[in-house]
């Protein structure tokens, strides 16, 4: 055989098929003059400088806006206040208590959201006739707002932790499930066929099919899940709880301290912001095979 | 003659028809049989049965009747000595090229390094060095096409079952492709059993142009190609593989096997 021409039929197909590098080099082109430009026209460019420039510049109005009276500081605070308030708050014992308990409640809701949610999804997504029998009831629940579980958790877990972390479970649960369920349903037959014609056993599908193609499914119902279990942490303890930080939000509020008000929701926005990248971080590593888009 | 490699006894298809109920007949009574180191085409128009056939023969359907064999062992339980080649889109997007030429070994019971370095020469003959460690979606539709090939060869079959691999690419691709697969199917000495519609493929890479009917499924025509290898693209342009080419459209396209005919056919059981 003769193998270099071969070589040279490939070398050719590939020049064909493979993407023109001019295509991919326009990006990379318009970075360039960025780089080249004066100081004001990259800055002009720059995304992460136009964002830092309507944040800081929100802060400094709402400062501006709070001292010069055009706005009153019963309702909205100031800036500086809240950092005042934030200083005060990390000082005292009971504060540091009440993160703990919310973190605790967070942890264990969602863990158990996630360890039984996941095979619970994966399950009723496999064995359809269990799937379509669980159907109504898990949409049903889905679309019950959880906050309405309240008086009843209360009712069977008391005041304490569990009625709280039993709350931050039933919201991500659901998701989860759904979720999975979905991500198990919409593996290609394709491969599945692929995976049979060539002899695999059940465990095989299992770990080369079913659960690479369910995993961005999963993560991106976490992602999601985050944000309902901190709410869930919120309102379980505003509602029905001696502490945490929903209770000191609360708390505040009934106070008329805005400032302490606007410092749990920062912290709470934290949380929100901070989880999420968590798994933002590891969805980009689980979906390294996925073709990425640009820009 | 030697022990032939793949053999289709009596075999029917039968399946309801998921939206009218009522019952249709996919592959009627098929009898085939593919000898050692052949490569034999089965060409027909869509609809046929021929994926259906391809589809018993991987064990991913029970026929109705019959049975298909691999040197005397039924399908449904042989997994090993055959390669599935499948149509665009069927490399796992999950796994890297390397990983992907290796899956069929690793269904096999293969630990996951040594079917990944099994596979390597394998990536190599279909001319893929280089591009171990990228996913599918990096690669052109030709060269995913190669990865296809190459898992499929990398378990070591006795047979290749090719389910249209060239149908989703560009006309300048597939006869690259065609010329490729000739290629390595000269230098493997493998059994390869293609199916496709397309007639001027069919004739050129075959031994054997087995010519189904639509609906319901039969071998109507079983054509020796008798064009000497190797084959150069152009052979495509040679008066006898033109008259093949002419010979088997004739068989597609008789009277009795019009469009009109077939509709009638199908609203009549």
């Amino acid at each position: 055989m003769d193998t270099d021409a071969r070589r040279g039929s490939i070398a050719a197909d590939a020049a064909i098929l493979a993407p023109a590098p001019e295509d991919l080099a326009v990006f990379d082109a318009a970075v360039q003059t960025r780089a080249d430009g004066p100081l004001w026209r990259r800055l002009y460019d720059d995304p992460r400088f136009l964002l830092s420039l309507t944040v800081i510049g929100f802060f400094v109005l709402w400062e501006v806006a709070s001292q010069q009276g055009w706005v009153r500081d019963l309702f909205f605070s100031r800036p500086s206040e809240i950092v005042l308030a934030g200083i005060r708050e990390v000082q005292k014992a009971n504060f540091w208590t009440d993160v703990r308990i919310s973190l605790t409640e967070f942890v264990f809701g969602f863990s158990l959201a996630i360890l039984i949610g996941i095979p619970v999804g994966l399950m009723l997504g496999w064995f359809r006739r269990l799937g379509y029998f669980w159907d109504p009831w898990l949409r049903f629940m889905y679309a019950t707002p959880r906050i309405t579980y309240i008086p009843l958790l209360v009712i069977w877990f008391g005041l304490g932790i569990s009625s709280k972390v039993a709350l931050v479970f039933a919201g991500p649960f659901f998701t989860i499930v759904i979720g999975t369920l979905e991500g198990v349903r919409t593996v290609p037959p394709k491969y599945l066929d692929v995976a049979r014609a060539f002899g695999a056993n059940n465990r095989q599908l299992f770990r080369t099919i079913l659960l690479p193609n369910t995993l961005p499914f999963i993560l991106a119902a976490m992602r999601l899940a985050v944000g309902l279990g901190i709410v869930a942490i919120v309102l379980g303890e505003m509602y029905a709880s001696q502490d945490g930080l929903g209770h000191m939000l609360a708390n505040a509020a009934n106070n008329l301290q805005s400032d302490r008000v606007l410092f749990a929701v920062l912290i709470f926005t934290m949380m929100g912001v901070g989880l999420s990248k968590i798994v933002r971080i590891i969805e980009d590593r689980v979906a390294e095979w996925k073709p990425q888009m640009e820009s | 003659m030697a022990q032939s490699v793949l053999e289709a006894i009596g075999l029917q298809m039968e399946y309801v028809h998921p939206r009218t109920g009522r019952s249709v007949v996919a592959i009627d009574k098929l009898d085939m049989v593919v000898d050692p180191q052949q490569f034999v085409t089965i060409v027909g128009p869509s609809g046929c049965g021929k994926s259906t056939f391809l589809k018993i023969a991987n064990g991913l359907l029970t026929p109705t009747e019959g049975q298909i064999t691999i040197y005397g062992e039924d399908v449904s339980r042989a997994p090993r000595n055959r390669g599935a080649v499948f149509q665009d889109a069927s490399l796992l997007p999950w796994f890297t090229v390397i990983h992907n030429a290796a899956y069929g070994l690793q269904c096999q019971g293969v630990s996951k390094e040594e079917a990944m370095e099994r596979a390597l020469p394998v990536l190599e003959m279909v001319g893929l060095k280089g591009f171990e460690d990228v996913y599918p979606h990096e690669l052109s539709g030709g060269m995913q096409q190669r990865v296809n090939v190459a898992r499929a060869l990398a378990v070591d079959p006795e047979i290749l079952l090719m389910d249209e691999p060239f149908a989703a690419l560009d006309a300048q691709t597939r006869e690259l492709m065609q010329r490729e697969l000739l290629e390595i199917w000269g230098q493997s000495n493998k059994t390869v059993l293609f199916v496709t519609h397309q007639i001027d493929e069919a004739v050129y890479l075959s031994d054997r142009v087995l010519v189904m009917s639509a609906r319901p499924g039969r071998l109507i025509a079983d054509i020796t190609v008798d064009i000497p290898r190797p084959r150069d693209l152009r052979v495509k342009r040679d008066p006898r593989f033109v008259e093949l080419v002419g010979q088997v459209w004739d068989l597609l396209h008789s009277p009795d096997e019009s469009l009109v005919d077939r509709e009638r056919h199908n609203d009549n059981d």
